[in-house]
């Protein structure tokens, strides 16, 4: 039921994306129905989650893959339900601001809407993930929908530019607490939230444990907009202010606090997890309230409150005691309520007066009392004052943290007492704003008028009414906290098992926090009262670090700096010329693994025996040649003289085989070596003889170097290899293929079993290969030849055509015995093919492309395209009677002739494997085939290339 | 491995790097062709000794005389693919003499561009404290009463 909730969002938010603009701003009221459906969720089930704060939370397990315990696992505790609260009924009252908020005809409203209620669901989904990764997916999911709904207006490239730092910042600290919740799920041996308390032994290990503890915070800290990761929040700002209320004040910006505070009271031992915590906090909240204190602008005031609010909030989270985590879920309530109902506020004013700055405000209209009083409970709220939630929550905090139940306590309920200070300041800034009395000489010019609150409208009764809810949620559940108390015992409880909260109460007595607060209100007065000499206090303190570079300076430095980096590195590397690539991969692949060889081998062991240098004379001979030619084909010149070179290197590649006892690679090398050579020569003919000498970005030295380099790194790793195995083992795998060669594969040749059965599949993807290069040449060489086929211009000599045509037969008699012998004998599906190949390359060499084509009845594509077909069915067959891909059986035909003969289900896929061999030389002549000078004559005539 | 076989394997991946680091496709085709050789080379002989041909006579006996088909079967099919490619470069060659009647592999005319583009499109900077302009509507009078 839970996941049906996620689902419903993310589904109804798909739909209005898709609907684009038919739906207007109608988007947000459908829209409303999902958080609306969680809403009514929790109102029936929140007496079994909290239950005079013993419930127990309600699980729901979706299994995914059981064998590799993978599930979805959602749970709802109270403290869940806290955040599930905020989410829901804020939602609901966004959505209904949004629908006053936005004119009828403003187009993207569709995307919007439906952007944020995905974020809704999201958001859902993180508060009520019970696994890590799962936490993980939704958190990321936030931080992207909140990218693009910051990016909204996408022709503004302050919208963009926001949006951009906005998911960077979030984007990169959520990958650093993914390794975070790694680390901490691989020692604690679940990923559970709900086991995690049992499981996760701080003494364990100190490294693992604070090193999940900073990638984690990483994470909840740019989240949740901490200092100095706190520069992306203001300037998210850009976003449509309900867009705003909700995400950036109410619900996501909470998730870092939320990760927090769930975490807390398993991680707080690991040392160094308070400190960094209250540090972060602490100065957060106090520049937070600071800078907020400068703003005219009444919404990025509004942000920078937030970010004070979040590092107060923090503070409370990360200590741990369930004291202060009960403080923190009075204060996320109370948070949720006026800020959302401020920034509603600031909507209004933006709305009906379209302007935001505090200076332009003038005036006071009695018509406007419901806005007035939303935001002077709002901000009370905020400040602090009773008898408001906002007061209750304050008052916790200062309690607990003066009282101190840990070390560095007395620092903690200084940083909130000088953050509290502050917030009380702007608090009244913010009042000030509304009300039009900010007495400041007005910056009013033609473009910026001042303007008078009188001559405007006010706003309509839907458009003030969500704002009211809230803010006299803030005012009732301030004078009767008692419709509270059981939810915030049983959130408490849910982090704190066995903890026994007090109540939540408006008067507790004259207890140290009653003073302190006292002296907080004392305080913040005075700073309202001389607020102009505060402001030009601040502004000669700000003039000696405008230079200085600040986080958000810095961030941007960060970027743009990247950027250049990146571009450099881009010129350097990715400079268009194919020899510094493949130079730059060879050096690595040179260097790289040859370090590692030497450092883990450390020495050459060389095998021991009369065959260190050499295993067998013969081999003498061979490898002589082979140097031999290779270093010829590197060196030649002449274009052809290098291709017979490396026929020669083939050719004797083709003997060594035969020496290692290897018949079947020896049959397939020869006569692939013979059909490549063809090929050569066939495209050859075309080109220039020589190689000219030419310049290249990398010097002939340097090249030698690099290839010189390759060579060792290679003699290091086939020295170093050898070590490994010297025969086959008996319990190897090669020495089982060889057992079950003849019971199961159904033939004596171990290597053509091998291809065709043990490893079909493989064999199947390599003809799979074939068919698209083959396709490839033809594609490639056959677009400059439409039309009538070339006339034959090869000298029709009889008697080449009478021997082609008899050895034609006959090499065809041979490559077919290939094919059926080559399960129990040296041959197979390859080489048959190949040599069959070979005899086609004779008709052409007598008549050139026409005669082949003459001979064969069809194109070279259908041979190669029956020929795949054959093999794929051969494999599949098996499967559709319920075997396996590729199994084989053994038949016993009499055929009159030629008698008995056995045969396994193997041969016709060795059948497709021929035929597409054939296909590929086939196409290779088709490609091939012509003569280069007609083509050039074409060519020259103007067709097309 | 024998030494010598070591020798060969490193004679031919060097010869081919040498030709890959060239400028005509049909030297790198060369080059490849080398490369293969070389690791099938290396392939074949990872099976340990020679020893008698995979092929069976009725019955198994002690698989350590036989030559380890496995790496075998592994090269049978890198000699085809090997082949497959070479055909497809060999095409790109035809088609290169066919366009330019060389077959030169010149730069990456986009790539060259691209690095010598100077300007950034990236972002500008920070978003200032406080524009006076902040409004999500019209710039001017209110909604008038």
């Amino acid at each position: 039921m839970i996941a049906a909730l996620i689902v419903v969002h993310l589904l109804l938010g798909a739909g209005l994306v898709a609907s684009g603009d038919r739906v207007g701003r109608r988007a947000f009221a459908i829209g409303c129905a999902a958080p609306l459906a969680t809403v009514v969720w929790w109102v029936a089930n929140i007496g079994t989650i909290v239950d005079g704060g013993e419930g127990d939370a309600i699980a729901q397990r979706i299994e995914w893959v059981p064998s590799l315990g993978l599930a979805l696992d959602l749970r709802v505790d109270a403290f869940a339900a806290v955040m599930l609260a905020l989410i829901s009924i804020i939602g609901v009252a966004v959505c209904v601001y949004a629908v006053a908020y936005f004119g009828p005809d403003k187009p993207g409203l569709g995307r919007l809407g439906g952007l944020l209620i995905i974020f809704a669901g999201a958001m859902t989904g993180v508060v009520v993930s019970d696994h890590l990764l799962a936490l993980f997916v939704f958190w990321e999911l936030t931080s992207v929908t909140s990218y693009l709904l910051i990016g909204n207006d996408d022709r503004n490239p302050r919208a963009r530019d926001a949006a951009t730092s906005a998911i960077l910042i979030t984007g990169a600290g959520g990958l650093a607490m993914l390794a975070g919740l790694i680390l901490l799920g691989q020692a604690a041996g679940t990923y559970r939230l709900s086991e995690l308390a049992g499981a996760f032994d701080s003494s364990a290990d100190a490294a693992v444990g604070i090193g999940s503890v900073i990638l984690i915070l990483l994470g909840a800290f740019t989240k949740s907009a901490q200092w100095p990761f706190s520069g992306w929040l203001p300037g998210a700002m850009v976003a449509p202010t309900p867009i705003s209320t909700y995400l950036h004040a109410a619900t996501m910006v909470k998730a870092g606090v939320f990760l927090v505070a769930r975490l807390a009271p398993v991680m707080y031992t690991v040392d160094g997890w308070r400190p960094i915590v209250f540090v972060t906090g602490a100065v957060t909240m106090f520049f937070g309230g600071w800078r907020a204190l400068r703003q005219v602008d009444l919404k990025v005031l509004l942000a920078h409150g937030t970010v004070s609010q979040l590092g107060f909030m923090m503070m409370l989270a990360g200590a741990g005691t369930y004291s202060l985590t009960q403080a923190l879920v009075v204060v996320l309530l109370a948070h949720g309520a006026f800020k959302a109902a401020l920034f509603m506020v600031v909507g209004i004013v933006d709305h009906q007066l379209h302007t935001r700055d505090i200076r332009r405000i003038t005036g006071t209209d009695r018509r406007w009392w419901p806005v007035y009083a939303t935001a002077i409970i709002g901000a009370a709220s905020m400040a602090g004052l009773p008898p408001l939630l906002g007061f209750i929550a304050k008052e916790k905090a200062l309690l607990y943290t003066a009282e101190g139940y840990f070390g560095g306590n007395g620092v903690v309920a200084g940083a909130i007492v000088a953050g509290s200070v502050l917030t009380f300041a702007y608090s009244a800034r913010f009042v000030l704003g509304v009300f039009g009395r900010q007495a400041e000489p007005a910056t009013a010019d033609d473009e910026h008028p001042m303007v008078q609150i009188t001559t405007v409208a006010p706003p309509s009764a839907r458009f003030v009414a969500p704002g009211v809810v809230l803010a006299g949620f803030s005012l009732v559940a301030g004078v009767a906290p008692v419709i509270v108390d059981d939810l915030v015992h049983a959130a408490t409880v849910a982090l704190h098992p066995g903890s026994h909260p007090s109540a939540v109460k408006l008067w507790a007595g004259f207890n140290v926090a009653v003073w302190l607060s006292v002296a907080v209100i004392a305080a913040g007065s005075v700073l309202v009262a001389v607020r102009h000499r505060v402001e030009s206090a601040q502004d000669v303190l700000h003039r000696p670090i405008a230079s200085l570079p600040t986080a958000d300076r810095s961030f941007w430095a960060l970027v743009t700096g990247a950027l250049t980096g990146a571009k450099r590195v881009t010129r350097v590397l990715q400079n268009g010329s194919l020899p510094v690539y493949l130079a730059v991969i060879l050096s690595v692949v040179a260097i790289g693994p040859t370090i590692v060889v030497v450092g883990a081998v450390g020495g050459f062991d060389v095998v021991d025996g009369p065959d260190v240098f050499v295993d067998s004379w013969v081999n003498v001979v061979v490898s002589a040649v082979i140097i031999a030619a290779a270093l010829a084909a590197a060196a030649f010149r002449r274009r052809i003289a290098a291709v017979l070179m490396l026929g020669a290197v083939g050719y004797a590649m083709a003997g060594f085989y035969v020496l290692r006892g290897a018949p079947d690679l020896a049959l397939t090398q020869f006569a692939i070596e013979t059909l490549a050579t063809v090929l050569f020569v066939l495209v050859m003919r075309a080109l220039p003889p020589y190689f000219r000498a030419e310049r290249t970005a990398i010097s002939a030295p340097f090249r030698l170097l690099i290839s010189a380099a390759v060579g060792i790194g290679v003699f290091v790793f086939a020295l170093a290899a050898t070590g490994a195995r010297d025969e086959v083992a008996s319990d190897s795998i090669s020495a089982e293929m060889l057992e079950r060669s003849i019971p199961d594969g159904k033939g004596s040749n171990v290597v053509n079993v091998i291809l065709v059965d043990f490893r079909g599949l493989d064999t199947l993807g390599e003809i799979t290969v074939l068919v698209v290069a083959a396709l490839g040449v033809v594609a490639l060489t056959r677009v400059a030849r439409r039309g009538a086929a070339t006339p034959n211009r090869m000298a029709e000599s009889p008697v080449v055509n009478a021997s082609a045509r008899l050895l034609f037969t006959s090499i065809t008699v041979l490559s077919l015995y290939f094919l059926f012998a080559g399960h129990n004998q040296p041959g197979g599906g390859f080489v048959g093919g190949l040599t069959a190949a070979a005899g086609l390359s004779l008709l052409y060499v007598a008549g050139g492309r026409q005669r082949l084509a003459a001979l064969l009845p069809v194109r070279p594509w259908i041979v190669l395209g029956v020929g795949l077909a054959i093999s794929v069915v051969t494999a599949i067959v098996p499967m559709l009677l319920g075997g396996e891909v590729l199994e084989h059986a053994l038949w016993s035909l009499d055929i009159p002739i030629l008698g008995k003969v056995k045969t396994t289900s193997a041969l016709p896929f060795d059948v497709g494997v021929y035929l597409v061999v054939v296909g590929l030389v086939l196409m290779a002549y088709e490609a091939f085939g012509d003569d280069p000078d007609d083509v050039s004559e074409r060519l020259a005539a103007g067709s097309t290339l | 491995m024998s030494l010598l076989l070591a020798v060969v394997a490193a004679v031919l991946f060097a010869a081919g790097t040498w030709l890959l680091l060239q400028r005509r496709l049909t030297r790198i085709v060369i080059g490849i062709g080398l490369l293969g050789h070389g690791a099938n080379l290396l392939l074949v002989t990872s099976g340990g000794r020679a020893g008698r041909s995979p092929v069976l006579d009725g019955t198994v006996g002690d698989p350590a005389q036989y030559s380890d088909p496995l790496p075998q079967a592994l090269a049978l099919t890198a000699i085809v693919i090997t082949f497959g490619v070479t055909a497809f470069l060999l095409a790109l060659g035809y088609r290169s003499w066919q366009i330019n009647r060389d077959d030169k592999v010149e730069d990456d005319i986009e790539d060259r561009l691209v690095s010598r583009r100077h300007r950034t499109d990236g972002p500008e900077g920070p978003i200032d404290d406080g524009d006076p302009d902040t409004t999500e509507f019209e710039v001017g009078e209110g909604q008038v009463s």
